[in-house]
C-alpha cells in the first residue's frame, strides 16, 4: 500500500553532488537516504502547462520508501508518494 | 579519452518515428565527438546514402543497420559488418516488406536465419522479445530465446542491448539483462535508442507521435515519458552506464567491426539479349545504318560521320547495350501504338533519333551533342521517355516481363511536410481550430516552411496571435517538421533495371497500388548510388494528342500522323501568337500568353526559344526582356565577342540553353566537352561557391590563350554564371516545342475532339475543367451536360459537341458508372423510376446525376425528380404501381443561382452558367465594367470589374508583384498587383474566389493589364442584397 499525495507536498532536501536526495525533512523529522531504488524523468505536458521533473524512489534509513521529485524549473523538492 | 558510438539511432526516415534529418544526427555525432555512428530505421534503409555521404562530410564512420519488426511485433536491432551483410540485410528487408500487407512489415526468425550472416545482432529495445520475458519475470524462457538468436548469429555476433532513458524500470531491467549476459557468456551493449539529435527536438518527436496516432497532444496516449532519447555524449552515457563500463567500450568494438562499403561499381544494367555471335556495339551500328533512311532522305557525309562518331563514343563509353536496352523500350511502344518520345539530353544525340528513341532532329535544331555524351563524363547519362499517361503502365509492365520482377522495380520518392500540409497537421495537433488552419493553410505559399511565421505575421488577421507562446511553438514546430518525409509514394516514372536481384543492392518494398514494387531510395539516392534508370515518364499531353487523334479519325474518317505535320501552318502561329493558348502544350501560362503576342513565333525553332524563355530561370536572370525587345527590334542585337555570335545567333545574343553555355566554355576557353560540362553541372542550383572560383579562372586562364583578356572573359564567365543555373536543354525544348505545335495544330483545326481529349485527360495544365469548358464554348464548342441516355465514361464528341462523361459527376465510381452503361446499352431509360430500378444506385448518386441535369431529357424539373426519387427509394422491381393522385404535389423549379450552385457541387463546373452571369443580375452594377467593355476604353482609365479567379500567382521571381487572372461570362482579364496593394489585400487575393478588383488600364505591346488599387470580396457586394435573390422556395400548398 503507498500513499499519493495529490498535491505533493514541498519538501526541504539536502542534495548530492548529482542532484540526487541525500536526506529531507519530513513532518520535523529528518530522513537520510539509505539506497536509490529507482531514478526516472518525466517531461511532458511542453504544449500546454510544461511538467520536468526528476524523481527517485528512495529507502530511507526508517527503512521507508518515499517517491520524491525535483522540480527541474525550480530546483525545488516535493514529496509524492509513501509507501508502508 | 573513452569514446560512444551510438548504435541504435532513428532518423526522420523512421517515418513519423523520428525527429531529425539524417545529416542533423550525423552533425550532431561530429559535434559530440563519436567516432562512429549508426543509422537504424524502422524497417528500412531510405536514408542509407544520405547518412553515408553526410559521414563521409563530416570525417565520422558510418555504420549501417536497420531495427527490424518480428511476426511477433517484437524489435531487434541488426547492424551490417560488410558488404555481404549489407545485402544480406537489403534481402531481410525486401522479405518483411513483400511478404507482409503494406505498412506492416515483419520477419520471422527462418527468414532471419537464412540471411544472418555476417550481420551484428542487438537484443532490442523495451519492444525487444528478451526484454518483454525479463519484466514479466520469465528468465528461462528468455535464456532459451537468446539460445536460439546465438544459433542463428553465432556468439560473437549477438549482443544484449541495454538502454537507460530514465525511465523507472530501466535501472532494474539494465541490472537483469547483464545477469542474463554474463550467465550466458555473452557480450551486452549500451544503446540509446535515439529518436532525435538534441534533446529539444523531443517536441516534434511528440507531435509526430500524434500525426502518427491521429490524434492530438492532449488526447495521445502514446507520448514518451520525457526527453532522454536524443544523442549523448560519452560522459552521459558512461554516466548512465557507470556500472557497466563494458557496455560503453563495447560500442567502439562493435563500430570496429562494421565496415560496409557502399560502392556499386559491380552493378550492372541487364545485358540486351542479341543474336548469337554479336556484340551490342555490332548490333547498334547495324541496327542504326539500317534504320537511318527511315529518318534521313540521304545520308550526306556529314551525317556519316556524326552518325560514326557517336557510335565510337556510345562504344568507347560501354553504353552500346544501355542504347539498345532504351530501343527496345521505345520499339516496343511503336509495335503497340503507345505513345511516347525520349526527352532531355537525349535528343542530342543522332543515333537515338534514328533510333526512334527522340523525335526531334538534332541536325535540324543545330542540336549539341556535348550536352549528353562526352568523352570525359564518369557517369552514365540519364534516357527519359515521356509516355502517354495512359498507356504508361504498359511500358511498365513490358519492363518488369522483360527483365523480371526480381530485377526491376520503380524508385521511390518521399512525400514530405511543406509549409501547407504543416500548418494544417502540427495545427491539429495542437488542438488549433480547423477552421483557422483552414484560412492560414490557404494564406501561404505552398511550398517551403523556413519563413512561415514571417510569412503568417504579415497577414492582419493572424496579428492577434503573433505574440503568444503556443502562436510562437506553433510556426516554430512548422519550420522544424519541414521537408520531413511523410510517407512514400512512387516517383512518376523512374524504373531500376539490374543484371543482380535488386534486393541485394536497396530494399524494395510494396507500393500503394496493387502489385507494384517500389525500391526504398528516391531518385537522389539512385543517383548518389551511381545506380542506373531508365525513367518512363507519365505526359498527358501524349495522351490527349493521341485521343484527339483518334476522335478525329472516328468523326472525320481522316487519319492524322502529326509527326508528318509541316511546321509552318500560318493559322497555328497566328493564334499561338493571339495567345489563345489554353490547353497549348507549355504556352498556356498566364505568362506565356502574355509574351506570346510580344515574341510572335513563327516557327517551330521559335517555339523553342518561346518553351524555354518564359520560365522561372531566364525570368530571373533578367533575359526574357532583352529577348523580347531584340525580337521586336527596339534593341540591337550585341555580342560580347565575335566568337560567341554563332552560338547566340539564334537566341538574338542572349544566353538560353544550357548547350550554349558548353559551346561557350569550349570556343571561349578551349574547354574540352567534358570541362565543359563539369562548368554546367558546377553551375547548377548546387553550386559550390570554392568550385566556381577554380572553374572562373581556368575560364580566365584558358581565354587568355585565345588572346582574349581577362576582363572581357570575366564578364562572358558572369554572364554564363548568373543564368545557368536554371537553363533549359534546347534539346528537351525542342522536343516540347514540337508537341506544343501538335496540341495548338489540333485546337485550331479540330477544337470539338481537342477540347473533349483535354477534358478527359485532366488534371493537365494551368486550367480546371470549368475554365475548359468556358474556352471551348468561346471557340464555338458547346459542352453538354451529362445526359444518362448519352454519357459514356469519359466525354465524348456528338456532331461537333462534347457531352460531359459521367466521371465529371461527384462519387460515380468506376463500378457505377459502368452499371449505367451496360443496362443502358440493353435499352434505352425512358424514366428516372426505370433508371432506378434497373441500377439500383444509391439514392445520393442518383441525386447528383439529377443535380447535374442528366434526367434533363424526360422533361422533367430538378426538384419534381428528387421528390420522385424519394418515393420510389422503397420500391422494388415489378411491384405493382401504387400511388395516390391527390398527395401529388408541385414544386418550384431552381433558380438559376441554385442551378448553378448545384452544378458546382455536383461536378465542380457547370456548363449553362456563368457564375458572374448569374450573378450580375442581381446586383447593383454600378460602374461595374464587363471584360468585353475593356479594350474599347483608353489606357489609364480608371475602372471596376468583377470576375470569378481562374488563377492567381505570386512568382518568386516577380519582386513582389501578384498576378491574377479574372473571368467573367465574356472573356479573362489579366490584374496586376503590386507589392503594397498585395500586402493590404492579401487575403482577398488568396482566399476569396470572386473578386472585385479597381484599378487603372494599362495598354502596353498590345497588352491590356488592370493594375489594381484595391481588391474586395465579391461576396461582400452580394450580402448586401442577399434576401433579393437568394430567398427560400416557396413551399407549395
Amino acid at each position: 500500500m503507498s500513499k499519493l499525495f495529490k498535491e505533493a507536498i514541498r519538501l526541504e532536501v539536502a542534495e548530492g553532488v548529482q542532484h540526487e536526495p541525500a536526506a529531507f525533512l519530513y513532518k520535523g523529522r529528518r530522513e537520510r537516504v539509505r539506497e536509490t531504488l529507482k531514478q526516472w524523468r518525466v517531461v511532458q505536458g511542453w504544449w500546454r502547462r510544461p511538467v520536468e521533473r526528476e524523481y527517485f524512489q528512495v529507502r530511507t534509513e526508517s527503512d521507508t520508501i518515499y517517491d520524491l521529485y525535483r522540480n527541474l524549473f525550480t530546483g525545488v523538492w516535493y514529496l509524492q508518494r509513501i509507501y508502508d | 579519452m573513452e569514446s560512444y558510438v551510438e548504435l541504435h539511432c532513428h532518423s526522420n526516415f523512421s517515418l513519423l518515428d523520428g525527429a531529425s534529418h539524417p545529416e542533423d544526427l550525423v552533425s550532431q555525432a561530429a559535434y559530440l565527438k563519436m567516432p562512429a555512428l549508426a543509422l537504424t530505421d524502422h524497417n528500412g534503409l531510405y536514408a542509407a546514402i544520405r547518412f553515408y555521404k553526410a559521414c563521409l562530410k563530416a570525417n565520422i564512420k558510418h555504420i549501417i543497420g536497420a531495427e527490424m519488426t518480428l511476426a511477433n511485433g517484437n524489435h531487434i536491432t541488426l547492424l551490417a559488418k560488410n558488404s555481404e551483410g549489407y545485402s544480406n540485410l537489403c534481402r531481410l528487408i525486401t522479405e518483411a516488406q513483400l511478404k507482409h500487407s503494406k505498412g506492416s512489415p515483419a520477419i520471422n526468425l527462418e527468414t532471419l536465419a537464412r540471411y544472418s550472416a555476417h550481420l551484428i545482432c542487438l537484443s532490442g529495445c523495451r519492444k525487444g522479445e528478451i526484454v518483454g520475458l525479463i519484466i514479466s519475470g520469465r528468465t528461462e524462457k528468455a535464456c532459451e530465446l537468446v539460445e536460439q538468436y546465438i544459433e542463428i548469429f553465432g556468439r560473437e555476433n549477438f549482443y544484449i542491448e541495454l538502454q537507460n532513458n530514465l525511465y523507472p524500470e530501466d535501472k532494474h531491467l539494465c541490472c537483469a539483462l547483464v545477469k542474463l549476459a554474463e550467465s550466458l557468456n555473452l557480450g551486452y551493449v549500451a544503446t540509446n535508442n535515439v529518436h532525435y539529435a538534441r534533446k529539444k527536438n523531443h517536441r516534434l518527436h511528440d507531435v509526430l507521435t500524434c500525426i502518427r496516432d491521429r490524434t492530438t497532444l492532449d488526447e495521445c496516449t502514446s507520448l514518451r515519458l520525457n526527453s532522454e532519447f536524443h544523442l549523448k555524449s560519452c560522459e552521459e552515457m558512461a554516466q548512465l552506464f557507470r556500472e557497466y563500463p563494458c557496455a560503453i567500450s563495447n560500442t567502439l568494438a562493435i563500430a570496429e567491426q562494421c565496415n560496409v562499403n557502399l560502392d556499386f561499381s559491380g552493378y550492372r544494367f541487364p545485358e540486351f539479349l542479341l543474336p548469337p555471335g554479336e556484340t551490342a556495339e555490332e548490333y547498334l551500328a547495324a541496327l542504326c545504318w539500317q534504320k537511318v533512311h527511315d529518318r534521313y532522305d540521304n545520308v550526306s557525309p556529314e551525317l556519316e560521320s556524326k552518325i560514326n562518331h557517336e557510335l565510337n563514343l556510345i562504344e568507347k563509353l560501354g553504353l552500346s547495350g544501355y542504347f539498345l536496352i532504351v530501343w527496345d523500350i521505345m520499339d516496343y511502344a511503336r509495335r503497340n501504338g503507345i505513345p511516347a518520345q525520349g526527352r532531355g539530353s537525349a535528343a542530342n544525340s543522332v543515333v537515338a533519333y534514328i533510333l526512334g528513341i527522340t523525335s526531334v532532329d538534332p541536325l535540324k535544331h543545330k542540336l549539341f551533342l556535348g550536352r549528353f555524351l562526352n568523352e570525359e563524363m564518369s557517369s552514365i547519362p540519364d534516357i527519359d521517355i515521356d509516355v502517354s499517361t495512359n498507356h504508361r503502365e504498359r511500358l511498365i509492365q513490358y519492363v518488369y516481363e522483360k527483365y523480371g520482377q526480381a530485377h526491376t522495380a520503380m524508385v521511390c520518392t518521399y512525400v514530405t511536410f511543406q509549409a501547407r500540409n504543416a500548418i494544417r497537421e502540427v495545427g491539429k495537433v495542437l488542438g488549433m481550430p480547423d477552421y483557422l488552419l483552414d484560412r492560414m493553410a490557404r494564406s501561404v505559399a505552398a511550398y517551403g516552411a523556413e519563413d512561415i511565421e514571417q510569412d503568417l505575421a504579415g497577414i492582419e488577421e493572424f496579428s492577434p496571435y503573433l505574440k503568444s507562446v503556443p502562436w510562437q511553438e506553433f510556426t516554430s514546430l512548422c519550420r522544424e517538421i519541414y521537408d520531413f518525409p511523410r510517407h512514400l509514394s512512387i516517383h512518376n516514372g523512374g524504373m531500376l533495371v539490374s543484371s543482380c536481384p535488386l534486393a541485394e543492392v536497396v530494399p524494395l518494398e510494396k507500393a500503394t497500388m496493387p502489385g507494384r514494387i517500389v525500391c526504398q531510395w528516391d531518385k537522389d539516392s539512385v543517383a548518389d548510388a551511381g545506380l542506373i534508370k531508365v525513367d518512363l515518364l507519365g505526359l498527358r499531353m501524349l495522351s490527349l494528342i493521341h485521343e484527339a487523334c483518334e476522335l478525329v479519325e472516328k468523326n472525320h474518317n481522316t487519319k492524322l500522323i502529326l509527326n508528318q505535320l509541316p511546321l509552318d501552318d500560318a493559322k497555328v502561329y497566328d493564334m499561338i501568337c493571339r495567345g489563345d493558348t489554353i490547353g497549348v502544350f507549355q504556352v498556356e501560362s498566364r505568362a506565356q500568353m502574355q509574351t506570346l503576342p510580344q515574341i510572335k513565333p513563327r516557327s517551330i525553332e521559335d517555339l523553342t526559344i518561346e518553351v524555354a524563355l518564359i520560365r522561372p530561370g531566364p525570368l530571373q536572370g533578367n533575359m526574357v526582356h532583352p529577348y523580347i525587345r531584340r525580337r521586336r527590334g527596339l534593341e540591337k542585337v550585341t555580342y560580347l565577342h565575335v566568337k560567341l555570335k554563332p552560338i547566340v545567333e539564334d537566341t538574338l545574343g542572349v544566353l538560353l540553353f544550357q548547350e550554349q553555355v558548353i559551346q561557350v566554355a569550349s570556343v571561349i576557353a578551349s574547354f574540352t566537352p567534358g570541362e565543359a560540362d563539369s562548368l554546367r553541372r558546377a553551375m547548377s542550383r548546387k553550386r559550390s561557391k570554392d568550385a566556381m572560383n577554380e572553374m572562373r579562372q581556368k575560364f580566365i586562364d584558358g581565354a587568355k590563350k585565345n588572346g582574349i583578356e581577362a576582363g572581357l572573359a570575366d564578364r562572358i564567365f558572369e554572364a554564363l554564371e548568373g543564368f545557368a543555373e536554371y537553363g533549359f536543354c534546347k534539346s528537351h525544348a525542342a522536343g516540347f516545342a514540337l508537341l506544343c505545335y501538335q496540341s495548338a495544330w489540333l485546337k485550331h483545326y479540330y477544337p470539338a475532339e481537342f477540347y473533349c481529349a483535354l477534358l478527359n485527360n485532366q488534371p493537365m495544365g494551368f486550367y480546371s475543367p470549368e475554365v475548359i469548358v468556358r474556352d471551348a464554348k468561346r471557340h464555338g464548342i458547346d459542352v453538354l451536360p451529362a445526359d444518362i441516355n448519352k454519357s459514356s465514361i469519359r466525354c465524348t464528341t456528338e456532331g461537333g459537341k462534347i457531352r460531359l462523361g459521367l466521371v465529371y459527376i461527384k462519387e460515380m465510381g468506376e463500378k457505377n458508372m459502368s452499371r449505367i452503361v451496360a443496362e443502358r446499352e440493353k435499352a434505352p431509360y425512358h424514366s428516372l423510376e426505370d433508371f432506378y430500378l434497373r441500377t439500383r444506385l444509391e439514392r445520393k448518386l442518383v441525386e447528383n446525376l439529377i443535380l447535374a441535369d442528366a434526367f434533363d431529357a424526360f422533361d422533367d424539373q430538378k426538384r419534381q425528380l428528387l421528390w420522385q426519387l424519394g418515393l420510389l427509394e422503397k420500391k422494388s422491381p415489378g411491384e405493382l404501381p401504387l400511388e395516390f393522385g391527390d398527395i401529388k404535389v408541385t414544386l418550384p423549379d431552381f433558380t438559376d443561382i441554385e442551378a448553378m450552385k448545384a452544378d458546382y457541387e455536383v461536378q465542380g463546373l457547370s456548363t449553362k452558367y456563368h457564375p458572374m452571369q448569374v450573378l450580375r443580375k442581381n446586383m447593383s452594377r454600378d460602374g461595374w465594367r464587363r471584360s468585353s467593355e475593356l479594350a474599347r476604353l483608353p489606357s489609364n482609365s480608371r475602372v471596376r470589374i468583377a470576375g470569378y479567379v481562374i488563377i492567381r500567382q505570386k512568382p518568386a521571381t516577380a519582386k513582389g508583384f501578384a498576378f491574377m487572372t479574372l473571368e467573367d461570362e465574356h472573356g479573362m482579364v489579366n490584374v496586376v498587383v503590386d507589392p503594397l496593394v498585395y500586402q493590404k489585400y492579401r487575403q482577398v487575393f488568396r482566399l476569396e474566389p470572386l473578386v472585385v478588383v479597381e484599378g487603372t488600364i494599362q495598354k502596353r505591346d498590345g497588352q491590356l493589364n488592370i493594375i489594381a488599387d484595391a481588391l474586395l470580396p465579391l461576396r461582400a457586394a452580394r450580402e448586401k442584397r442577399h434576401a433579393e435573390y437568394e430567398s427560400p422556395p416557396v413551399c407549395p400548398d
